[in-house]
């Protein structure tokens, strides 16, 4: 019972900030909460082992992100309810910040593991090698992930890119 | 790409308004429930009991509408009165040969405690000393299901809790058979019903968005006699309906792996509820924890060499 409670406080702990990363990467809160939950059973599985772990933070994210993939390779196998359809990202988001808006119109237009590298690279922080240990891939999977990502990102955005300055 | 190009998206990122996150579902208690359910399975697995039980979860599932049922589909309301009127004496034969055999004529004891006609037969069997890897529990009109019969576990700790992840049957379900508690006599059986649509197991814990396109269902009775600090578990799994990829899936009897009954499981909780209530049932389930944890020593036996 205690294995539990401890994993019912880490998980109410982290699941605003997962969340966030789950929403990058899907583009509606409804996937997010899906892949967020997704994520939090495959961690629960194997909670015990992950409380020896010592970055459990990072294997979160990282189990997060591979459970992305996962669903996205197994799409095939999908039924695709009406619901599930992404909301508009200019209107049904809910944010009427026009940075948010722009930034996930962005990354509609990568695919998912272009998309789960550049959120890692740009959002999380993280560096080739902590992005290809996150993914499972080689660190040159990254970079080439990324630039092309980048380089689609330039075409789409290229306009909002350029204009954006920090305060 | 420039180094000022890439931290333009770095500020695209930490500029974007993402401090409300909405929420509207609880995301955790559905979660741990299938991270038990999941434990359970691995615990099954290592020991070597489960096998095509848990590649039916990778699988995904169908229903049929009601009414499209086969005729000679087993309802899983089958009334109790259709159980053999034998009365065997409840003792168990002197059991020989090798675990997978043990397991087997233990279980053929129950068979006069079963619907006339039904039977739980070992279909395939895991090498020495292994137990069988895959039972498949026959009804006297053809439906099958994918079976476990497990001793000594609570499998569900809260089936309110449990209930409240994938499906509950709502009245418009094809599969009549809905998650909670019934009383019986001697105790009380917990049931979780689950239904998968056909699609993989990443989302096995979504809600189930169309009951027309479930494709197998999944039945746990558990029974814990009072104050007996235990429990019996029957688990049922099987396809409702032919899943989609039919023919494609590479899988070259989806009915023999994943057991196939449209009507959901061949045994009904009234069916449990008046097995596990047989003189006999008590003794069954003792024989086969032994022969688990026979298994167990065997198999560390052999990895230690």
């Amino acid at each position: 019972m205690g294995d539990e409670e401890d994993f019912r406080q880490f998980a109410a702990s982290r699941q605003k900030q997962l969340l966030r990363t789950a929403y990058l990467l899907c583009g509606d809160w409804h996937g997010a909460e899906d892949l967020v939950q997704t994520a939090f059973g495959h961690l629960y599985r194997s909670w015990r082992r992950i409380g020896r772990v010592e970055h459990p933070d990072a294997y979160a994210k990282q189990v997060l992100y591979r459970c992305h993939l996962s669903a996205n390779r197994k799409k095939r196998f999908a039924t695709v309810p009406i619901e599930s359809v992404p909301e508009p990202v200019a209107s049904g988001d809910g944010f009427g910040d026009g940075s948010t808006s722009v930034l996930m119109e962005a990354l509609a237009g990568l695919p998912p593991k272009s998309r789960a590298v550049v959120v890692l690279r740009f959002w999380e922080d993280y560096s080739v090698a902590q992005t290809a240990d996150a993914l499972g891939v080689s660190e040159g999977t990254v970079k080439s992930q990324t630039s092309r990502a980048l380089a689609t990102l330039r075409t789409r955005i290229g306009d909002s890119l350029s204009d954006i300055r920090r305060d | 790409m420039t180094d000022h190009e890439a931290e333009n998206i770095r500020t695209l990122f930490h500029d974007a308004d993402l401090e409300h996150v909405p929420t509207s579902r609880d995301l955790i208690g559905p979660a741990v429930a299938w991270g038990d359910g999941r434990r359970r399975r691995d615990r099954w697995t290592a020991a070597g009991v489960t096998g095509a039980v848990a590649a039916v979860a990778v699988a995904g599932v169908v229903a049929l509408r009601p009414g499209h049922g086969k005729p000679d589909a087993v309802a899983p309301g089958v009334p109790v009165s259709t159980q053999s009127t034998a009365k065997p004496t409840p003792t168990l034969p002197k059991l020989t040969g090798t675990i997978v055999q043990r397991e087997q004529e233990v279980l053929d004891a129950l068979k006069p405690y079963l619907p006339t006609g039904d039977h739980i037969a070992c279909q395939t069997a895991d090498q020495p000393p292994g137990f069988c890897t895959t039972l498949t529990f026959t009804s006297s009109t053809g439906g099958t299901s994918i079976v476990q019969v497990l001793p000594g576990d609570h499998f569900i700790q809260a089936a309110p809790v449990d209930t409240k992840y994938i499906h509950q049957h709502p009245a418009t379900a094809a599969i009549p058979l809905v998650s909670g508690t019934k009383e019986v006599p001697g105790g009380t059986v917990q049931i979780q019903s689950t239904d998968i649509e056909a699609r993989d197991s990443i989302q096995d814990t979504a809600a189930l968005t169309d009951p027309s396109a479930l494709s197998f269902h999944s039945a746990q009775y558990v029974f814990a006699p009072p104050g007996s600090g235990t429990s019996w578990t029957i688990e049922l799994d099987e396809l409702v309906r032919e899943l989609p990829w039919k023919g494609s899936s590479g899988v070259a009897d989806e009915h023999g792996v994943f057991g196939f009954n449209p009507s959901g499981p061949v045994l009904s909780p009234e069916q449990f509820a008046a097995l596990v209530s047989t003189p006999i049932f008590p003794a069954v389930m003792q024989q086969l924890g032994d022969l688990r944890t026979q298994m167990e020593q065997n198999q560390t036996q052999s990895q230690s060499k």
